[in-house]
């Protein structure tokens, strides 16, 4: 197999990538990391008469937290974020989410900020940044724009991106000390895309009244591969709102009786989810699977966020 | 172009669509990398880009420049001193047909060694499990293949085993 033809452009400063954008835009592919752009030219799914690599360009490398926010360069390759690049539990949901991205050699090559832009509606990092709240900033020779992660995604592969625009960087808000975190995915083999992936953060706030020591205060839950694109649950997930998990209780009764409030949490979570997602049946997995599905890893990945949250909050022994 | 592969500079002229695969076969004579599923599923192309294991047939020639390629061609220190990795597959015969080894050999070798072992620190039998995952091989049930990557894991985290130390070396230049 091989591409049709194209013409390379490899960009030594922002501007002049803009500039080829800005008078090329509809004709140009931009090439960061390329694990999904090439294999659509092998196959002639993509047939950009040029090919704008970006890889050349300065600073985009840059994970950087700044202003309550973790800021990645659009060549932050998914590699680079297997382990935390912050001490805030934000690095460590993106280690665990790097971690179901492909296989090492794609993940050595691809980028964050090129996932969002092929926009699989099964891809870990829209995902992610559906989840926590993440902007995009798009940048254009005419200026630039910051969109929020849920207004960028439309469609399986169709995004807000116009043909003008490069993302240039992610900006991801912390989650501050105490949001416990956790990642689950269903792939029918190692590496693969996910049928559905659950991305959960659950803050809990230390609390002396609460008979568990602390009370859960914001709890979100996004989940990918029920609808073209990743979407956030907040009413199934605010269900959790309020509640005291179990673990610093005085004794075991109270434990006991905490663990059945949450479990009943947790059931209205389940519903709440399967009332809520409405999957499209394909030839490999019917609808009421995939909802299923879906319930399982939503609850699944609240419930192990929590017991993140609790675990860090454990006093040192 | 030039195009740097095993310490070795080739002037190759390709066009911009062509695979770094097809150009390390065809313009190189370094058949060794092979070229399989031609979209970056089967692992059989993987090659060292700066140390990292990379799919070659998801990155075009061009992209190469003043990038340092190592091939399965480059793998052994001399002829006769093979690579841990190629050693502990011959041991453990975790090879049948041959056509994806060497797509294993340098996933194992720049997983084990270079940038990567510098992000994973120690490599569990979990984390071998999932580095293997990236290929496909037809023949061997992986059993034999997770037997030789645990062997030559081992002896390249050896501390100042020389084999470990010369892999890593190798594996880790260009940075």
């Amino acid at each position: 197999m091989v591409a049709q033809a194209f013409d390379y452009r490899a960009a030594d400063e922002l501007a002049e990538a803009l500039d080829v954008l800005a008078e090329h835009g509809d004709n140009v592919k931009v090439l960061a990391g390329g694990q999904s752009l090439v294999p659509m030219m092998h196959l002639r799914l993509a047939r950009p008469g040029i090919l704008l690599d970006i890889n050349r360009l300065p600073r985009l490398d840059e994970a950087v937290a700044a202003e309550g926010e973790l800021r990645l360069g659009a060549l932050v390759r998914h590699r680079r974020l297997e382990r935390p690049v912050v001490a805030d539990p934000l690095g460590r949901l993106l280690a665990a989410a790097a971690r179901h991205v492909g296989h090492l050699p794609i993940r050595t090559r691809g980028t964050f900020a090129g996932s969002l832009a092929h926009a699989d509606p099964a891809a870990e990092w829209c995902l992610v940044a559906v989840a926590v709240g993440a902007r995009l900033v798009l940048s254009s020779a005419s200026g630039e724009r910051v969109v929020a992660a849920d207004d960028f995604f439309d469609y399986p592969f169709v995004t807000a991106l116009r043909p003008d625009e490069l993302i240039t960087q992610v900006r991801l808000p912390l989650l501050g000390a105490g949001t416990g975190v956790a990642f689950r995915e269903h792939a029918p083999t190692a590496g693969a895309f996910a049928q559905v992936a659950a991305c959960a953060a659950v803050t809990v706030e230390r609390d002396p009244r609460a008979r568990g020591g602390g009370t859960i205060g914001a709890a979100r839950l996004a989940l990918a591969g029920v609808a073209g694109r990743p979407h956030a649950l907040p009413e199934a997930a605010g269900v959790l709102a309020g509640l005291a998990p179990s673990g610093a209780a005085p004794d075991e009764a109270v434990d006991e009786a905490l663990d059945e409030a949450l479990d009943e949490a947790l059931d209205e979570v389940r519903r709440r989810v399967l009332a809520a997602v409405d999957p499209a049946p394909d030839p490999l997995l019917s609808a009421d699977y995939r909802r299923a599905l879906a319930a399982e890893l939503a609850v699944s990945a609240l419930a192990a966020a929590i017991d993140d949250a609790l675990a860090r909050k454990a006093p040192r022994g | 172009m030039k195009l740097i592969v095993n310490d070795t500079t080739y002037d190759v002229d390709v066009p911009a669509r062509k695979t770094l695969a097809d150009t390390l076969r065809e313009d190189c004579g370094l058949t060794g990398t092979h070229v399989g599923c031609e979209q970056g599923v089967c692992g059989s192309c993987t090659v060292l880009c700066d140390g990292e294991p990379v799919r070659a047939c998801l990155m075009f020639a061009v992209q190469c420049a003043g990038v340092r390629v190592r091939t399965v061609e480059g793998l052994a220190a001399d002829p006769g001193r093979p690579h841990p990795v190629q050693e502990a597959f011959a041991r453990h015969g975790a090879l049948q047909c041959g056509f994806c080894t060497p797509g294993f050999l340098m996933l194992l070798a720049g997983a084990l060694a270079g940038p990567a072992r510098e992000i994973d620190g120690e490599i569990d039998d979990e984390r071998l499990r999932e580095i293997v995952s990236a290929n496909l091989c037809r023949c061997t049930g992986y059993l034999s293949i997770l037997a030789a990557a645990r062997e030559a894991a081992a002896i390249m985290a050896g501390a100042g085993d020389h084999a470990g130390d010369r892999a890593g070396d190798r594996a880790g230049e260009g940075h």
